[in-house]
């Protein structure tokens, strides 16, 4: 994956803001959270992009706001991860029953549109990041569903899977064995592209105002408020708004490269329901994320 | 001529009879997935512990005040109880009434869809044509600079939030050109051009995400088409390139594009709680958030509803046109 | 060939006219939902985004806060106020007291109707004070306490007050005595979404919490004074961008944020700056722990730096203040001036005599939405070891004014009558007052002192600030700055009269509309 160019660019974009998420807080130059007299003031030496409008310093709270914004997309992805690829394995072994109920369940789930759910679920239930991200995580969660079943239909079918089967091996050594590899690299580009759809809806809800605690920053909650004074700061929204899109670029770039490089396992990354018959085989289609913003 | 119109009418027959069947078993899919969604729906009141009390009563919150207006409201009867009163009232139309100013959930709603319904469609048709537009150039002039600019701008346009867009567009065209209203929303019926100017922008906001998922989708699906056997047979043949793209390429490549738009509306229709926030549109979304935010559960719930039908039903308009347009694709169900 | 063609062409023909008319009869449809009231050309049209607008249109339940001014297009009241803040005739034509003070006759106006043709007579007036006298959910009752009986009596209504009081007439103004059409306010739940009144418009069609449109009513007493023929008033959207609105017509009057000040006037808007009688306080419940303890209380006040508020959130239009209102009203007491000077060292001081560790003190602070002002709160108590967390509660107002809360933010925008603002936060039953049964000792009597008063006595103002100066020691409310209410308006529409505290329509005309 590295040798490819997009590879190598999306993983040292990515690995740059891992790293802000980590060390944001404490390679922060000045207390995200001081107010000081110094109001909306420009770029300066001790203010690299300036003050907001109560004195705070911009470029520690980008850094700062970093942190909850990744930890939030990261927390979409794994969640989404935990709930759709485990009943997508299994729907293929557990029966007719079992894997109707999870086709219909993963359905009803495409079908709630999320920024508003998690808007409507989020504000009920204690308003919240965490809520929010949960309840996203699961809606998302059927991609991976799908992603997971479509690589072991295809695995379940190969012939040295039918016949270790016949040979009288059991589910699970069968998952372990043969199936789990094959999954790994679909689930992989999911989960890379969910994490930039966790932060498009992260961005999205903090921008709403919705599970920001004041006066912590989000890069949302950042781009709202600088909104409000676009007279005296008109280039502020930059900063917020061009991380958000960088992050997102970078997830994708690294979902593609990872397609790119893992070729024949990649192919299983197709919409089994949809598009099999229809959709070329060629890795580089990209799959009809499950509404990406 | 009689042989004619008699095998017309035989076809047309036939044709109808197929579109019934598949309304019929997307229906089926459907029933399942519009009753599991109300009962989550549902469940979030219990979920989230608010009551209308919580909302009206102020100096007299005492526990048997509660306990009087929760009755009133008909909370303390047992869930499923409550559940089934609802789900026959959702039957009926009637989405229950609102805690917070008592008027009926489903007027509020009624007063907001229109904003949101003509927004959504607009947006569709945007992102359906310059997405179509943009992929067929890219696949067509495939691997030149056209391609490579087409290619760019999408990777571009997608990473990029609703509301950033949003804001940009309001920056310049609204407030710096001064082309259109940067807010508000004039009905239909008081003038087309009125109300297009000020649904064009917050449409164009929320185009940008469908028109860089069919682009995409559109530009390698007739890559793809294209390199497959029949082309070069039909090639081989002598049919003219236009005759081998609108009638064979493109009916194949089309799929996973239609595809992609049922899954973009839901998305669509959660972006625009955002749009409606940016260009103070008094439309559905909006009020799915101010309802939100105040605990008015019955008015997010019938929010809810509504948007689980808008979905289900445009999902089903798409697999009707899928199944005209690729019936291969009904065969994976 | 032709035969495929055919029926191919037949297929698209039906499916597209299918399309056609679905999509025209949903356009339809969304023409017909939203509002059908379309306007003349030639039509004075007021279009007002507005940051209260109004929950309640009842006025009994909707109360004395700043949303009175909407209620305004629609209700008129006894009396109102002119430049000078004093009370002059609106509904009511004349008053006069009787010798000793405790009974005042107001003679209303001949032959003016309620908008659904109830006679405007004593008799409403009765009606109406008795409703917010007696109603159960009236947030106006603390502020009639001194009205024991109404008599009505043709067009004289005779109000037998429990004790002398000479503010009554600046009382029963806008913001206390909005009258409502008796007949419609007998089922008070259908007048709030649904208001009746002798005011200068009438409400044709109103979307709860969302848009109401108005037309001018012809009835009204001043008609002949009123040029504006429609007003729709929208809720406004996000603060920053009702400039954005106003610049593309969207709107023609807004109330406007300081932080915007600045991009209206480069957009070209007015802004017009009302004189009022605002102050912002922090409320403490002294009932609750921790500021049952007075040091906790008075180390709050030494960490308040009220000119970083100034500083931040007025940008040039405020001033700060540590009473109830602005250093320029009459009722301000320059002897209580700065009682409290910033001292954050003294703060932490007293919280450590209190018995409280740095950080040991959490708190929330319940807000209905969230603002820089709480953010500098935060900081500033931060400062001095108090721990502060910001809740945003929509329904804020229930628990607020049901005393549940035990730290949160108010702003008035003052009242007409001077001793309503001091009985209102100091008062044992005030609606601003989040400590209640609790009083200062003493404000009492000063305050039932200046309704003794005659308005017009030399010693007014030395009652009025000693019944401030009595106010003031109340533990429950930290006073931090003033900040005036800023409107933006297109050119077109003509100055509005700088009457204090109000938005009066009278003689405002909109441009060539």
């Amino acid at each position: 994956m590295l040798s490819l160019p997009s590879g190598r660019i999306a993983v040292g974009l990515l690995i740059l803001i891992a790293l802000l998420a980590a060390l944001g807080p404490v390679l922060a130059p000045q207390d995200p959270l001081a107010t000081s007299d110094n109001t909306l003031a420009g770029v300066s030496g001790a203010h690299w992009l300036g003050t907001d409008y109560l004195g705070r310093d911009t470029f520690s709270r980008l850094l700062a706001g970093s942190r909850i914004s990744v930890l939030a997309s990261l927390e979409v992805a794994l969640v989404a991860l935990g709930v759709g690829a485990v009943p997508g394995i299994l729907s293929v072994y557990l029966g007719r029953v079992f894997e109707w109920g999870t086709l219909r369940l993963a359905d009803t789930l495409v079908a709630l549109p999320f920024l508003l759910f998690a808007v409507a679920v989020t504000a009920l239930l204690g308003n919240g990041l965490t809520q929010a991200m949960l309840v996203t995580g699961v809606l998302v969660s059927p991609l991976f569903y799908r992603v997971s079943r479509a690589a072991t239909l295809t695995v379940a079918r190969s012939q040295y899977v039918e016949a270790a089967i016949i040979s009288g091996a059991s589910v699970g050594w069968v998952v372990r064995r043969h199936v789990w590899a094959k999954v790994l690299p679909p689930i992989a580009i999911a989960l890379a592209q969910t994490i930039g759809v966790g932060f498009i809806i992260v961005s999205s809800l903090t921008f709403l105002g919705i599970g920001v605690q004041p006066p912590a920053p989000t890069w949302g909650g950042l781009l709202a408020s600088d909104l409000g004074y676009l007279d005296y700061q008109p280039w502020a929204p930059l900063a917020p708004a061009l991380l958000i899109m960088v992050t997102v670029w970078a997830s994708n770039l690294l979902a593609d490269a990872i397609r790119d490089v893992s070729g024949e396992a990649g192919r299983a990354f197709v919409d089994n329901r949809r598009d099999a018959r229809t959709a070329s085989n060629d890795p580089s289609t990209p799959l009809p994320l499950g509404g990406a913003r | 001529m009689a042989v004619d119109s008699a095998v017309t009418v035989a076809r047309l027959r036939h044709g109808a009879v197929r579109t019934l069947v598949t309304v019929a078993k997307s229906v089926a899919i459907v029933v399942p997935v519009f009753l599991l969604a109300t009962f989550v729906t549902f469940a979030l009141r219990s979920l989230s512990g608010l009551s209308p009390a919580h909302i009206q009563l102020g100096e007299e919150a005492t526990p048997e005040a509660v306990a009087r207006v929760e009755s009133q409201w008909g909370l303390d009867q047992p869930f499923l109880q409550q559940y089934w009163d609802w789900f026959t009232g959702l039957l009926h139309g009637d989405l229950g009434t609102s805690w917070v100013n008592g008027a009926e959930v489903s007027t509020l709603i009624g007063l907001g869809l229109g904003v949101s319904v003509s927004i959504a469609f607009l947006a569709m048709g945007i992102g359906i044509v310059a997405g179509f537009v943009l992929g067929t150039v890219a696949a067509l002039r495939r691997t030149t600079w056209i391609d490579r600019a087409i290619t760019g701008f999408v990777t571009i346009v997608s990473v990029m939030p609703a509301f950033v867009v949003g804001i940009v567009l309001v920056t310049i065209f609204a407030v710096g050109l001064g082309w259109f209203p940067s807010a508000g929303y004039v009905p239909l019926a008081e003038g087309f051009s009125p109300w297009l100017t000020h649904i064009l922008l917050p449409a164009i906001a929320l185009s940008f995400d469908v028109v860089a998922d069919v682009a995409r989708q559109l530009r390698s699906g007739l890559i793809a088409a294209y390199r497959e056997n029949y082309v070069s047979g039909a090639l081989v043949r002598g049919l003219g390139g236009r005759r081998i793209f609108f009638v064979h390429v493109l009916r194949n490549a089309m799929g996973p594009a239609l595809a992609t738009l049922g899954l973009k509306f839901p998305a669509l229709v959660g972006a625009s709680v955002v749009t409606e926030w940016i260009f103070g549109l008094q439309g559905f979304g909006r009020f799915a958030n101010d309802s939100a935010q105040a605990g008015d559960v019955p008015a997010v719930q019938g929010v809810l509803v509504v948007s689980i039908l808008m979905v289900v039903g445009f999902n089903l308009v798409v697999n009707l046109v899928l199944a005209r347009v690729t019936p291969a694709s009904q065969r994976g169900v | 060939m032709s035969l495929r063609t055919s029926t191919r062409r037949l297929r698209a023909a039906a499916l597209g006219a299918t399309l056609a008319l679905t999509l025209s009869t949903t356009l339809a449809a969304c023409g017909g939902d939203s509002t059908a009231a379309g306007g003349g050309g030639g039509d004075a049209t007021l279009k007002w985004a507005s940051s209260y607008f109004p929950a309640h249109w009842d006025p009994v339940v909707s109360g004395s806060g700043a949303q009175f001014r909407q209620l305004a297009l629609v209700y008129a009241s006894l009396t109102r106020t002119d430049e000078d803040g004093k009370a002059v005739p609106d509904l009511a034509e004349s008053w006069d007291y009787n010798d000793k003070g405790d009974e005042v006759t107001f003679h209303l106006r001949d032959g003016l109707k309620f908008s659904d043709g109830t006679p405007v007579d004593a008799t409403a007036i009765k009606d109406a004070i008795e409703r917010a006298q007696k109603q159960e959910n009236s947030a106006l009752f603390g502020d009639l306490t001194s009205i024991k009986t109404v008599d009505a009596d043709g067009l004289d209504v005779v109000l037998h007050l429990s004790q002398v009081d000479y503010q009554i007439p600046q009382l029963l103004g806008e913001r206390v005595l909005q009258v409502a059409s008796p007949k419609a306010a007998a089922d008070p739940e259908k007048l709030d979404q649904a208001p009746i009144g002798a005011g200068p418009f009438v409400v044709k069609q109103l979307v709860p919490g969302t848009k109401a449109v108005l037309e001018k009513n012809p009835d009204y007493w001043d008609a002949d004074n009123i040029h504006i023929d429609k007003v729709e008033l929208t809720s406004a959207p996000d603060a920053s961008t009702v400039v954005n609105g106003l610049k593309t017509g969207v709107y023609n009057f807004a109330d406007l944020d300081p932080s915007q000040a600045e991009a209206a006037k480069k957009a070209g808007l007015d802004v017009f700056v009302q004189p009022g009688f605002n102050a912002s306080n922090i409320s403490l419940n002294v009932n609750k722990a921790p500021f049952d303890n007075d040091k906790v209380v008075d180390a709050v006040r030494y960490a308040v730096d009220r000119q970083e508020f100034v500083d931040k959130l007025t940008f040039g239009y405020g001033e700060v203040t540590d009473q109830p209102f602005p250093k320029e009203y009459v009722a301000y007491d320059p002897q209580s001036e700065d009682a409290y000077p910033y001292d954050p060292e003294k703060a932490k001081k007293l919280l450590t005599e209190a018995g409280y560790k740095d950080g040991e003190i959490k708190l929330d602070l319940v807000i209905p939405a969230a603002t820089p002002e709480a953010e500098i709160v935060q900081s500033q108590l931060g400062a001095v070891g108090i721990d502060v967390e910001i809740k945003v509660d929509k329904n804020w107002a229930t628990p607020f004014f049901a005393k549940d809360l035990t730290l949160s933010l108010y702003g008035t925008t003052g009242r007409d009558s001077a001793v309503q603002t001091l009985t209102a936060h100091f008062g044992p039953d005030g609606p601003l007052n989040l400590s209640t049964p609790y009083e200062p000792a003493g404000f009492e009597a000063a305050v039932a002192k200046v309704r003794q008063t005659p308005l017009d006595a030399d010693d007014y103002a030395d009652v009025l600030q000693a019944a401030t100066r009595a106010g003031l020691e109340s533990k429950a409310l930290v006073f931090t700055y003033s900040s005036p209410n800023l409107f933006t308006k297109d050119p077109s529409i003509s100055d509005l009269p700088a009457n204090p505290g109000h938005v009066d329509w009278t003689g405002v005309t909109i441009g060539d509309d």
